[in-house]
């Protein structure tokens, strides 16, 4: 019979706290979609779009330097592009191109997070 | 080793916790803000050995904070690592010179923040043991009780002169620019001419207050270039600076004089000295051969003919070399 050995307090303690740490990050995933859909609906507005590109790389730098470290490698490299993207689209005039580009970004990110959230419990 | 961690998302700071801990790191404060950073950190009775600082906050960013960390007197020398999801050049490059000594990427890898604990380890150590024989081993010198106490090859670090860092803030400046980063890099050194001379015949103080000038004159004349400027020990500085900025020895080495004399007609109570700085070759960095060390020992060589290998037994490599 395979025997697991037993992790040591500390190492386990770590384990656990981990864990906990991932569950809530996952908790606090499902308003960030919400806000992410309704932000990628804004850019669709000329007069919306400096505030919405904020709160684009807003999300997306939270997550950009959480996803990876509770094993979300991918939705974290996501959104570590649109947190670039969108911190030079703020330095410079935004053309409808630059719009397209991130709204597909945005898509992308968004599909990251939904999966995640299909596997939370 | 005392760390304060400093990062707006409190998941980021329980997550810096457990790995913290499972580094062997439980002595360890977390705070959201740079304001609440700078109250606990006057408010600490022991100051802290290493600190911890997220780049982008809302209100004080890292680069700001970092920036009033270093006017702390206690603070001066402390490690301190930006942490950041951005790695985007501009960052990095503020951070350095803000006073940063060392930069990790996030998300977090516990190896590469063991590693660099290590590092800020030693440097408290080292830091430490200097300050204890500048109270209590005078020696034989004839050295004033407050007379800082280093040898000439030491690479003391270097206070109040913008985007001036330690030899070791500056080569890990080098190490974290990629290839292309290097290839747009140029690097200069500098010599004080008979340095180990002026050493012998001047009180550290006053050799230490020498090469605080220089630093000052070399950031002057080259401060157009947004450089970053370091002092390697011996009386060599050396600067990094845009590979396209191609910078004229001979009006560089006019333009240090006379600041040098700038300088010292404007302190009355300032030492007294002929000094005169030397500059070598710009090294640029090639796309495919260059290292930052080779880089910075080529920098070094052009400009004292008979030095090579001065960083082979340098502090910035003796550190590395101590927590490999």
């Amino acid at each position: 019979m395979t025997r697991i050995a037993a992790l040591d307090p500390a190492r386990a303690r770590l384990v656990n706290t981990l864990a906990k740490i991932r569950g809530d990050f996952l908790d606090g995933l499902f308003p960030l979609v919400n806000e992410l859909d309704y932000q990628k609906e804004a850019l669709r507005s000329p007069a919306n779009v400096p505030s919405a590109i904020e709160s684009i790389q807003k999300i997306a730098h939270k997550l950009s330097g959480l996803a990876g470290s509770v094993g979300f490698s991918e939705m974290g490299a996501c959104a570590a592009e649109i947190d670039i993207a969108t911190s030079r689209l703020r330095q410079r005039t935004v053309r409808q191109a630059d719009l397209d580009e991130l709204d597909g970004q945005v898509d992308k990110l968004l599909d990251h997070m939904e999966a995640a959230l299909d596997e939370a419990p | 080793m005392k760390i304060l961690a400093v990062d707006d998302e409190p998941l980021v700071l329980r997550l810096l916790e457990a790995t913290l801990e499972g580094l062997g790191y439980s002595n360890a404060d977390f705070v959201t803000s740079g304001t609440a950073a700078l109250a606990q950190l006057n408010a600490a009775q022991t100051p802290y050995s290493c600190i911890l600082l997220d780049i982008r906050m809302p209100g004080m960013d890292g680069i700001e904070l970092c920036r009033a960390i270093r006017q702390m007197p206690k603070y001066q020398g402390t490690p301190i690592l930006m942490l950041t999801a951005l790695s985007e050049k501009t960052y990095v490059d503020e951070s350095f010179a803000s006073g940063a000594t060392d930069y990790i990427n996030k998300p977090i890898d516990a190896t590469e923040l063991g590693a660099r604990l290590r590092v800020a380890r030693i440097i408290h150590t080292e830091r430490e043991r200097a300050a204890q024989a500048s109270i209590y081993g005078q020696g034989g010198n004839g050295a004033g009780p407050k007379d800082p106490q280093f040898d000439f090859e030491d690479p003391i670090q270097i206070r109040d002169v913008p985007r001036v860092v330690n030899a070791l803030a500056f080569e890990n400046y080098l190490q974290q620019l990629d290839r292309l980063g290097l290839f747009k890099t140029g690097i200069i050194g500098f010599q004080i001419r008979h340095a180990d001379s002026l050493f012998a015949v001047k009180s550290r103080g006053e050799f230490s207050g020498i090469l605080t000038d220089v630093a000052e004159s070399i950031f002057e004349n080259t401060r157009y270039a947004k450089p970053l400027v370091s002092y390697l020990g011996s009386g060599t500085f050396v600067a990094v600076v845009p590979r396209a900025r191609l910078l004229d020895r001979s009006e560089l080495e006019t333009g240090i004089a006379m600041t040098l004399l700038d300088i010292q007609l404007a302190e009355v109570f300032g030492p007294e000295y002929d000094v005169h700085v030397e500059v070598g070759h710009q090294i640029n960095g090639g796309m495919f051969r260059s290292s930052p060390k080779a880089m910075i020992e080529a920098a070094v060589a052009s400009v004292r003919q008979h030095a090579p290998g001065l960083l082979s037994g340098g502090f910035a490599s003796r550190i590395r070399n101590l927590a490999s």
